[in-house]
């Protein structure tokens, strides 16, 4: 009798996990994202709640979700693809596995696909991070400042295998084509005070423990870090941020999007999140739960970003930096940036 | 049945399994029909041989430490007695449940230049930067996956030494054969397979880790998979990479058996094995404090510090939805466990009952998927399942007029099915050295009393292999529970396991917010730790 | 070459042997003959180095190696050591097994001896062979040539023979015999079976009970036993009653017997020894037994033999085989004594 139920419940075991994957019905919504459970579900919820419906959520590395999507082909239960950065939705534009939105009101053109294939959801600057002590000192202006000899041994980066380096260098290409950039990326990797390791903040850590005095970091982590423990915040002062380029073309900025998968089965509720997620409401809980800039200008910025200071961004045509990104890796591997 | 039909079937079901298990891998290796020159002369030219010196320095680099650890401790132990020789028995495994990304975040927050000790020290004696030597870095990678690799080769070299005959080392001393040179001339190669197996996990392990050497900014051959394939686009190059170090893997295992072709290493356990020696007080203390030297370093200290992080915030409401997190990933584990070792139980059946000198190396060749990288694997997995997916669908819809959707993809089928590829080689070793001690008269033996095979494997090789299916289920357990990179891309919807939870957080370096997910894996993964060592024990009683 | 005085061995307040003494001279082979549980392997390891003694003082080479306040190492003994089940290192090959222990030699000097060792032990062929593809024979003579190479001062072999096929044993124990003669090593070996004793050993000490009840010529040992136990173990025989009937004579069941005068007269009843070969199949003998069981050993025949009308005392009688009588039957016997050994009866 023992042997029979253990199968039993094994069998049990197995089928529901097959139940589980049977196809799920129309008032819900199949989301595939890239953002961390934790800066998405939030939001989610609230939309479910608004408007009814049932969420399953699958959070990944983009790149895994994009190959997931794309092997499940059209039957694919995923209805939406949230990103990080605009690379991986151009990337999934390009293969085939995304459709175009339709939307009431879009957001600037600089921040949506000209096919309407994406949408962006909250900026994010990366401007150059430098030792308050030094500040004053080094008169950095521009990224270009960062490769002179007299910086060398001075800077942290993290490594170029993150897709913020790997936009920020692809961005670079497509407003100064490719030797530039190959040129400015060996100068950089010259004056790097230690092998890239860690993440952002780590960079702006190791300001803060006299290991180099200039970084490169995207906004949101040094806001963070200045809205977190004693210890974070201590480092976080030691810190200020320049905005460089802002004379000419600005601070580097890339996005986190959306995008609607190509084999949808809930598009309108898809479209309807996406609308849900550039409402004042939602825009303002990114900027004070992540501290990420609106798309929408007219909404106004946490308290943090605004004593950030205000910038001058890059105006490029944003899907072009999604494009690029595989040059951007190859000049940083020739630069000996990894 | 004639025997010969017999062992046709075993043959074939056996053969099964294994394409089944292999169809990953060969969905690797596929991608060498797509081969860009130009990409591999960027490779050539730029970085691919950084991957490969780091890689190996990395695997000799954690061969030795590890093999270092492994055995001394081991030694020590299984030979001595000291103050806290009988809790260091199981203690020692206790490092296993600790997931190496998670010691690595650990170290860092402590040993940075940025944490509070080098604060300290530059506070208190001066220096700016720098004043320890780099923790991220190639030397500390080795260190932090030696610490908590460093149980495999220790529970396989303890059992070894342990059943080494007291004759042994009487015959060695009266041939003026004792101490450092017994251990190196005599102890040490007896043990070889033993303390080899243990280290070739430990590498496998290794090549295939992503998460420790990523965040230590190591460029190893697995971090160039992920920047081909998510920084280049290049899926096709990535997965030529991972069949290289694949290929690698078993070309370093296949040599192994080769070296030892002509010895034969078995155990008669007939005689008395070594007894427990005496030796002074200091040399006790010593023992003593290299051991618990060894378990500070790779448990206690991480433990604790992430006790302390984990206390720093916490808040009832950090539990909500916690329990739902636990049972996930503990009935993950346990299935993922049984039918892994389900595999490894028939596998090393068949190549018992058929004695075919193929199953050998097939078998051997289907434990590959421990030293590919979780990622690689659950993209070798996708790719198969999908097509079966799409077929189905296909077909259904001629019969039915109507798609039933996704069947497998996206399923914990899928996912399951990746975690035994990927985890069978560890079940593998243990049922196979299990049956392996079980001498083939004493089947004959019961085949001649009447008795079915069935009844045999019942009657006979269950009880006897016991211990060794328990070891191989625990080991899984603990491998599964720990698993990332695969549960990332394989979960269905809405499955959340500690590891992931964990690892969000630390992604977004909130380590201390990913503290309490990860003590929650190192305090399930010792429950089995536990348990390994009390069915350790039992069996020798 | 070996000198044992009055040594005692306790091993865990438990007294396994006293008081042992033995002696063996240069060249000597020796062996420590037991039941199982005699103390024998015991004092062997004692010997090697292995264990402590209490007392008494153990000599090789005229230097004291233990006593009850210093124990020499073992490896500051030169002495050599075989194991029942030879523990011959897997991993090594013959040659290496046998160049083991000369790690102190130059790679010429190993070389040379590991190579004389293989033709002494004629395993020329197999020097590059690992152990487990040898057969039990073979092994073992790998295990002595390894413990020879050193040219050790004594050398100690326990229960060598029991891994082997019994019909084996004697073969190969008179190989063993000629290598340790030709090496003229010491040795001193352990065992239970009296016919690998007999056939190995110049001098053969008996051992019950942890005590050395008679140390002495396998000869010696069978016709002259000096106590009961030894007389009942070594060979085959029975003990039939025995009377006083004056200070010279001893009446039995077959017969009265001369033994010498004895000095008092305490004892009245003793034991007589009766060897199988001591008695005789005589048709015209006053003396009749009946068949009680037969054991056909090809040339002979043995018999036991129910003696008297009561049946209640046995002897065993070996005849050649064309006396053949079936179980029930009876015949003459009569009992012709060489040595009269008896004892008395307590």
């Amino acid at each position: 009798m023992m042997k029979i139920s253990r199968k039993a419940s094994l069998l049990g075991l197995l089928s529901t996990a097959l139940i589980a994957s049977l196809p799920l019905n129309a008032t819900e919504l199949n989301v595939y994202s890239a953002r961390k459970e934790a800066l998405i579900k939030p939001l989610l919820d609230r939309f479910a709640e608004q408007n009814d419906v049932t969420i399953n959520l699958v959070t990944g590395k983009a790149d895994a979700l994009i190959s997931r999507l794309k092997n499940e082909g059209q039957f694919s239960p995923a209805d939406v693809l949230i990103t990080t950065d605009v690379g991986r939705l151009q990337r999934a534009k390009d293969m085939g596995l995304t459709q175009p939105i339709t939307l009431a009101e879009f957001p600037n053109s600089e921040f949506h696909d000209a096919e309407q294939h994406w949408v962006a959801l909250t900026k994010r600057a990366r401007p150059i991070m430098v030792s308050v002590d030094k500040i004053d000192e080094y008169k950095i202006q521009s990224y270009e400042d960062l490769t002179k000899p007299e910086f060398a041994g001075k800077i942290c980066v993290r490594s170029s295998a993150n897709i913020y380096n790997q936009s920020m260098v692809a961005a670079l290409i497509a407003q100064k084509g490719e030797q530039y950039a190959q040129d400015w990326a060996t100068g950089l990797v010259k004056n790097f005070a230690r092998k890239p390791k860690g993440g952002d903040r780590d960079q702006i850590k190791a300001i803060a423990a006299g290991v180099c005095d200039i970084a490169l970091a995207n906004t949101y982590y040094l806001a963070a870090m200045q809205n977190a423990d004693a210890a974070q915040q201590k480092a976080a002062q030691a810190v200020s941020v320049v905005w460089p380029n802002q004379s000419d073309r600005g601070v580097h900025i890339n996005i986190s999007g959306i995008a609607v998968t190509k084999y949808a089965q809930h598009k309108t509720t898809a479209e309807a999140l996406i609308a849900f997620m550039l409402t004042q409401d939602a825009q303002s809980w990114y900027g004070k739960t992540n501290h990420e800039y609106p798309v929408d200008s007219t909404i106004e910025w946490s308290d943090t970003l605004t004593a950030l200071g205000t910038f001058n961004g890059e105006s490029i045509p944003i899907g072009k930096v999604g494009e690029l990104n595989a040059q951007a890796v190859k000049i940083m591997d020739r630069a000996g940036w990894l | 049945m004639t025997a010969l039909r017999l062992h046709k079937r075993w043959f074939f079901s056996c053969l099964m399994i294994c394409a089944l298990v292999l169809l990953p891998v060969l969905s690797i290796y596929s991608a060498f029909t797509q081969f860009s020159l130009s990409l591999w002369q960027h490779l050539i030219d730029t970085t691919l041989g950084l991957y490969i010196t780091n890689s190996l320095q990395l695997a000799i680099g954690v061969a030795v430490l590890s093999g270092f650890f492994g055995v001394s401790s081991a030694w020590l132990v299984s030979q001595y007695t000291f103050p806290g020789q009988r809790w260091l028995q199981w203690a020692l495994l206790l490092p296993m449940a600790m997931p190496a990304y998670i010691i690595a975040y650990t170290y860092t927050g402590m040993l940075d230049p940025t944490g509070p000790l080098q604060y300290w020290l530059r506070d208190n004696f001066g220096g700016t930067g720098a004043v320890l030597p780099e923790i991220r870095s190639l030397g500390g990678a080795i260190l932090m996956l030696s610490l908590v690799l460093f149980p495999y080769v220790y529970l396989l070299a303890k059992t070894a030494f342990a059943e080494q005959q007291q004759n042994m080392r009487d015959v060695s001393a009266s041939l003026g054969i004792t101490g450092w040179r017994y251990f190196f001339q005599v102890a040490i190669p007896i043990a070889r397979p033993a303390i080899f197996t243990g280290i070739a996990l430990a590498v496998m392990e290794t090549l295939a880790d992503y998460g420790t050497v990523q965040y230590f900014g190591v460029s190893t051959f697995t971090t160039g998979i992920f920047r081909t394939w998510f920084g280049m686009g290049e899926m096709h190059l990535a997965s030529q990479l991972a069949a290289i170090l694949a290929s690698f893997v078993l070309l370093l295992i296949f040599w192994e058996r080769y070296l030892r072709r002509d010895m034969a290493f078995y155990q008669t356990g007939q005689t008395e094995t070594t007894s427990l020696r005496v030796p002074p007080k200091h040399i006790q203390y010593v023992c003593s404090g290299f051991c618990i030297l060894l378990l500070s370093i790779a448990f206690i200290i991480p433990s604790v510090q992430l006790i302390l992080w984990a206390t720093m915030h916490f808040s009832l409401a950090q539990l909500s939805g916690y329990w739902a997190l636990l049972s996930t990933t503990v009935s993950l584990a346990i299935i993922a466990s049984l039918v892994t070792l389900g595999v490894a139980v028939m596998l090393s059946y068949a190549h018992r009952i058929t004695q075919h000198p193929w199953l050998g190396y097939i078998n051997q060749l289907s434990g590959v998927g421990y030293a590919i990288p979780g990622t690689v694997i659950a993209v070798g997995v996708l790719v198969p399942f999908g097509w079966f997916d799409r077929q189905l669908n296909f077909a259904w819809y001629a019969i039915f007029d109507h798609y039933i959707g996704l069947v497998l993809s996206g399923s914990m089928v899928i996912l399951i099915f990746a975690y035994v590829v990927r985890f069978l080689s560890v079940a593998l070793h243990n049922t196979q050295s299990g049956l392996d001690r079980i001498k083939p008269s004493m089947d004959d033996a019961a085949l001649a009393l009447g008795h079915s095979r069935w009844n045999i494997f019942k009657k006979i090789h269950m009880p006897l292999l016991r211990g060794s299916l328990f070891s191989a289920l625990l080991l899984v357990f603990v491998d599964v529970l720990k698993e990332l990179p695969a549960t990332l891309i394989l979960r269905p919807f809405n499955v959340n396991t500690l590891a992931v939870k964990a690892f969000e957080y630390a992604s977004d370096e909130r380590l201390i917010d990913a503290a309490l997910p990860s003590l929650t894996i190192v305090l399930v993964g010792i429950i089995p730790v536990i348990l390994l060592t009390r069915a350790m024990q039992f069996k020798r009683a | 070459m070996l000198l044992i005085q009055d040594v005692t061995i306790k091993i865990a307040d438990k007294v396994i042997n006293d008081t042992i003494n033995l002696h063996l001279a240069s060249g000597d082979i020796g062996c420590l003959l037991g039941p199982s549980g005699c103390g024998k392997t015991t004092l062997l390891r004692a010997i090697a180095g292995f264990l402590p003694i209490q007392s008494g003082v153990i000599k090789v080479r005229q230097q004291e190696v233990s006593t009850a306040t210093r124990h020499a190492d073992i490896t500051e003994r030169k002495v050599g050591v075989v194991f029942q089940d030879f523990a011959l290192f897997p991993h090594l090959t013959v040659a290496q097994n046998i160049g083991f222990g000369l790690h102190e030699l130059k790679a010429l000097e190993r070389e040379n001896r590991v190579n004389e060792l293989l033709a002494l032990t004629q395993l020329e062929e197999h020097a590059d062979k690992y152990p487990h593809t040898l057969s039990g024979g073979q092994q073992q003579r790998v295990a002595i040539a390894r413990a020879l190479a050193p040219k050790p001062d004594l050398l100690l072999l326990d229960e060598p023979f029991s891994a082997l096929d019994p019909e084996l044993r004697e073969t190969l124990a008179k190989d063993i015999k000629w290598i340790l003669k030709h090496e003229n090593v010491t040795a001193l070996l352990v065992t239970h079976d009296q016919t690998e004793a007999f056939t190995i050993a110049d001098k053969i000490a008996v051992m019950s009970n942890g005590k050395i009840e008679q140390c002495a010529s396998a000869y010696a040992l069978y016709h002259e036993p000096e106590t009961r136990f030894v007389a009942d173990f070594i060979g085959e025989g029975r003990f039939i009653r025995a009377t006083h009937v004056d200070a010279k004579t001893l009446l039995t069941q077959l017969g009265p017997f001369v033994v010498p005068e004895m000095p008092e007269n305490i004892y009245k009843e003793f034991s007589l020894l009766v060897r199988p070969d001591d008695i005789l199949h005589d048709d015209a003998s006053r003396f009749s037994a009946t068949v009680v069981d037969r054991a056909f050993r090809g040339s002979h025949i043995l018999y036991t033999l129910a003696l008297g009308d009561e049946h209640k005392e046995q002897v065993l009688c070996l005849t050649p085989s064309h006396h053949d009588h079936q179980i029930g039957e009876h015949f003459g016997i009569c009992l012709e004594l060489e040595h009269i050994i008896y004892f008395p009866n307590a």
